[in-house]
């Protein structure tokens, strides 16, 4: 005997069957005759003992299987043998498994590929170490409209870094900037941002060459040292190994370079800066000192401490700081401005996870619907086997041997499903990455990873599980004996069947109601976003940003000569109609805002209101197309600041001067001391980002009377905007050599780039609910004609009674109707319940619009109507004479 | 013979079997025939327990089998209790006592 008697059983079970079979049968076999020498010892003719001793067995095929079932590898065994029986099952009927597997593979393939993007973007760890105890915090002195990010004044930052009990760490950054660097080759606007030195070893990033800064390095005066992202490095300075240790020049300053960071580096922010140079703050700062100013701060929290302790230790040092206020400064407010602080993964994606959750929740419904159609497709095909059941059955096969067998052939089809849905998912993705919007973050690294394939592999084998419970369902039921007696499958089997095709239909409906109604706000709300009147005429509109170089230019008194000389050259360029300059144009951010009154009126209840300031130059309105309401635009004479003139917009007029003409009014901005302006004009409203912001009260200043330091340089071509780029900005070039023009796009494209979120959102759900409407009328037709089917019988019968094609049509499309009908009821229940999660995805639609719930559930009901129609038209074509003969 | 006896009594079909090899080998109908004997008519063992019962019992190693001639003269398989087999006997037997003990008391009391 061997000493590992299972393992020689499960070897030889396995690889020796045929001898342990051809035992088995031998053995019971050999029973069978004992007995029957026994009975015909006892006086029974053979032929009976023979039969008695049969019966008294029990079937040897039985025995033989039950034996089968308690050896030792047999579940593998039957694992195996079940799995090759289903891929030749599947081989042989190619129709049904090439519809299964499309289906399921368009499925699991959109699954796939909206889950590797949540993945990578919500649920992997940011690339820093321990990123879970990393804090963002923010704050905001007043709430400034359009600017989303809160920032903290520089004093409190540094009492909490002093002061605090549970950060290890508080590292600071300063707002993004431009530099300007020149020096081997091109002059080039770069995004640079101002960091602490401890930021970098607190996100546990090091550089991949060189060194990060040292302590001290961020003080004011400390030596000129800059980082460099490697996205920079590699593409102005050819990857140069050697760098690290040079000279760039930076504004015309020398900086010398001591790192680069890794290729992998990603900043803690939605945009990355290209160099990284030392924030440098002065150490005590008072809210007194000059040098104050506003910081983003990261925080990496003690290993205790909590998100609720951080904040409150947080308010007891601004309201002990709150003393050293000076004597101006509104005290009540600074204790209560409030402190936000939450992990840096809520800020980073906190934004883009309700829509990426919305998305995988809308393809799981996809998913849904395509295991229906399969479980439909299963059905129809179980019928036509109920047969084949009956046989295996009868010679042996439990009935729980059967469910297994037809389960494994369903996770066969769903394997199949799977793996052609991953190589979809992985096309998925790359379409996903090229139409997602920027705001959704790192997608460099969206890929199919582990996580990846063993969701696809879980959602394979639910899906599997899901509709092939449908054949087991049928199996289960199986009436034998009429089964085997009758020829063909007969229109009464299953009335349990009938009503799970019913429910099947009706989920359907359902689910792709609610799909078309995502689908439909979220197109509704692109359409009406993109039909937003911007307020001028984007075409043939090219606009770029020109900002001084820091150093350059301080004063007003030099800009301006600079862009009147700009405008003039770039004005006289072939193909330009016309040309502008201002400092917040449409679709462009939200402009700066100053406070403003209206002579001879005080402020209401003491609180000067605020409006939107924008600096532009003569023919601005002309050049955008800006219609004026009334009044005039600014000429070139209108430089004289003693007689200051304003423009304001239909909202200012609105809101300050209700049905009056304010041409000719006076008003105060600025200040203090503010100074007084003549409204000479009223002009359309236009929009700025983002576009879905209602336009807000505004006034426009003469560029002349007061200039701004950045501005935009609008021109107006005669032919495509686009190619005019590089001769405008060699134009300005031409008045400085050292002026780099950047941000460089039409009109046009900034506001396709404006709308391209909500075009996004409307775009994949309109791709996901048409695969939906697909995949229902696929059901609806597949539960039609295969009730048609089952009824040619009966409605031949009808027919030769004398009903009319019409007749039979309303018969059989009569349920139809209704389970359609059930299923939008359901659906709409279904919409009104989920819709809600997609409020804040929406523009000028309420989630529960009735002209969208109508107009969905209408198309929703033709589809289902149009997809019955087709077998019931059939039905009334079969010739009675036809169909009475198929029994 | 009733399902539900069945049932009840899968565990002690294994303690049968191994009692009645004790003496010495058997073929399959001979356990059945002996089973029915020393129960007294109690238990008759049908051949879709007692096959798949056997096979079980070979691949665990308690019993071996090979192919013998029976009585009258007809090639059977005969079975036999190996060294773990008696073990397995010894164990079960004072198992069973066990169970017939505590059953007893608890039908005693009350």
């Amino acid at each position: 005997m061997p000493r590992l008697p299972r393992v020689s059983s499960f070897w030889r079970n396995l690889f020796h069957k045929r001898r342990v079979e051809r035992d088995l049968d031998e053995e019971v076999r050999a029973y069978l005759d004992q007995v029957t020498d026994e009975k015909i010892q006892s006086g029974l003719s053979p032929q009976v003992a023979r039969r008695t001793a049969l019966i008294e067995l029990g079937g040897v095929e039985q025995v033989k299987e039950q034996v089968r079932e308690v050896r030792i590898g047999a579940f593998l065994e039957t694992l195996v043998k079940d799995a090759r029986l289903g891929f030749r099952m599947l081989r042989k009927e190619r129709g049904f498994t090439a519809a299964a597997v499309l289906t399921l593979a368009l499925g699991i393939g959109m699954n796939t590929a909206v889950f590797s993007v949540v993945r990578s973007v919500v649920l992997s760890p940011l690339p820093y170490s321990d990123p879970d105890r990393l804090v963002c915090i923010r704050q905001t002195l007043m709430e400034i409209p359009g600017l989303s990010d809160y920032l903290v004044v520089t004093p409190d930052y540094e009492h909490w870094r002093d002061q605090n009990h549970v950060f290890e760490n508080l590292a600071a950054y300063g707002q993004l900037k431009e530099a300007n660097l020149s020096g081997n080759g091109e002059q080039e606007r770069v995004d640079a941002t101002n960091v602490t030195w401890d930021l970098f070893p607190m996100l546990g990033v090091r550089p991949a060459l060189g060194r990060s800064f040292l302590p001290g390095e961020d003080r004011p005066g400390g030596p000129p040292v800059v980082v460099l992202s490697h996205s920079l490095w590699q593409r102005r300075f050819r990857s140069d190994p050697n760098l690290v240790g040079k000279t760039i020049t930076l504004n015309k300053q020398g900086y010398t370079v001591i790192g680069i960071m890794p290729e992998s580096f990603h900043f803690p922010a939605d945009r990355s800066p290209q160099l990284f140079i030392p924030l440098g703050l002065e150490p005590n700062l008072t809210f007194a000192s000059p040098a104050f100013s506003a910081v983003f701060v990261i925080g990496r929290l003690k290993p205790d401490a909590r998100l609720d302790r951080a904040r409150s230790d947080l308010v007891t040092i601004n309201q002990r700081s709150d003393k050293e206020l000076p004597p101006k400064y509104p005290r009540e407010l600074h204790a209560k401005i409030p402190i936000i602080i939450e992990t840096l993964h809520d800020h980073l994606v906190g934004n883009v996870r309700p829509l990426l959750f919305i998305l995988l929740g809308a393809v799981g419904f996809v998913l849904l619907l395509a295991c229906a159609n399969v479980a439909n497709l299963q059905l129809a095909r179980a019928a036509t086997r109920e047969k084949e059941f009956a046989v295996r059955t009868a010679i042996g096969a439990g009935r729980s041997r059967l469910a297994k067998q037809l389960l494994v052939e369903s996770l066969a089809l769903a394997a199949l499903g799977g793996v052609a849905g991953l190589s979809l998912g992985a096309g998925g993705v790359a379409l996903l990455r090229h139409f997602l919007p920027p705001n959704i973050p790192d997608l460099k690294t969206v890929r199919l990873d582990p996580w990846v394939f063993a969701f696809t592999a879980a959602i394979t084998v639910l899906a599997g599980i899901v509709f092939g419970l449908a054949p087991i369902f049928v199996a289960s039921r199986l009436d034998l004996e009429r089964t085997l007696k009758e020829a063909r499958p007969s229109a009464t089997t299953g009335g349990a069947t009938q009503r799970l095709r019913a429910l099947l239909m009706v989920s359907e409906v359902a689910l792709a109601l609610v799909l078309l109604t995502g689908a439909g706000l979220l197109v509704g709300s692109f359409i009406r976003l993109s039909s937003v009147d911007p307020g001028f005429d984007p075409r043939h509109l090219l606009a770029q940003r020109v900002v001084f170089p820091v150093g350059k230019y301080q004063t007003p008194a030099q800009w301006t000569p600079f862009f009147l000389n700009v405008l003039d050259r770039v004005g006289g360029l072939p193909g330009v109609e016309s040309v502008a300059a201002a400092s917040a144009p449409p679709l462009t951010e939200a402009p700066w805002e100053g406070g403003v009154m209206i002579e001879g009126r005080p402020a209401p209840r003491g609180v000067i209101p605020w409006v939107g300031m924008c600096a532009v130059s003569p023919n601005y309105f002309h050049t955008l197309r800006i219609p004026l309401v009334s009044g005039r635009e600014f000429t070139a004479y209108d430089d004289d600041l003693a007689s200051a003139e304003v423009i304001v917009n239909e909202s200012f007029a609105r809101r300050f001067f209700g049905k009056e003409n304010p041409v000719g009014r006076r008003i105060l901005l600025g200040g203090p001391p503010m100074t007084p302006y003549t409204i000479i004009g009223v002009a359309r409203n236009t929009r700025h980002l983002p576009l879905t912001s209602e336009p807000t009260a505004e006034v426009y200043t003469s560029y002349l009377q007061g200039p701004a330091g950045f501005m935009r340089l609008i021109v107006r071509s005669t032919s495509d905007p686009a190619s005019l780029a590089s001769a405008v900005q060699a134009r300005v070039q031409e008045v400085d050599r050292d002026q780099a023009v950047h941000d460089v796009a039409t009109m046009e494209q900034r506001f396709w780039t404006a709308v391209a979120p909500q075009r996004f959102n409307a775009l994949v759900m309109a791709i996901f609910a048409s695969l939906a409407v697909v995949l229902a009328a696929v059901g609806v037709y597949g539960v039609m004609a295969y009730s048609v089917s089952r009824r040619t019988h009966e409605i031949g019968i009808r027919r030769a009674l004398g009903a009319e094609q019409q007749d039979v049509i309303n018969l059989v499309l009569g349920r139809g109707v209704w389970l359609v009908l059930i299923g939008i009821t359901l659906g709409l229940g279904g919409a009104l319940a989920l819709t809600r999660f997609l409020s804040n995805l929406l523009y000028g639609v309420t989630s529960r619009d009735p002209a969208t719930l109508i107009a969905v559930s209408l198309l929703l009901a033709c589809v289902a109507l149009i997809a019955g129609y087709i077998p019931a038209r059939r039905a009334a074509k079969v010739d009675p004479m036809v169909a009475l003969r198929y029994e | 013979m009733a399902g539900s006896q069945m049932n009840l009594l899968q565990g002690t079909l294994d303690l049968l079997i191994l009692k009645s090899l004790a003496l010495g080998e058997m073929h399959g109908l001979g356990i059945s025939r002996r089973i029915e004997q020393i129960t007294k008519g109690t238990f008759q063992v049908k051949p879709g327990s007692l096959f798949p019962a056997l096979h079980r019992m070979e691949e665990a190693g308690w019993l071996s089998a090979a192919w013998g001639e029976s009585e009258n003269h007809r090639r059977a398989k005969y079975y036999r209790l190996t060294k773990a087999g008696r073990r397995q006997l010894g164990a079960e037997t004072e198992q069973w006592a066990r169970i017939s003990m505590g059953i007893a008391s608890a039908l005693e009391t009350s």
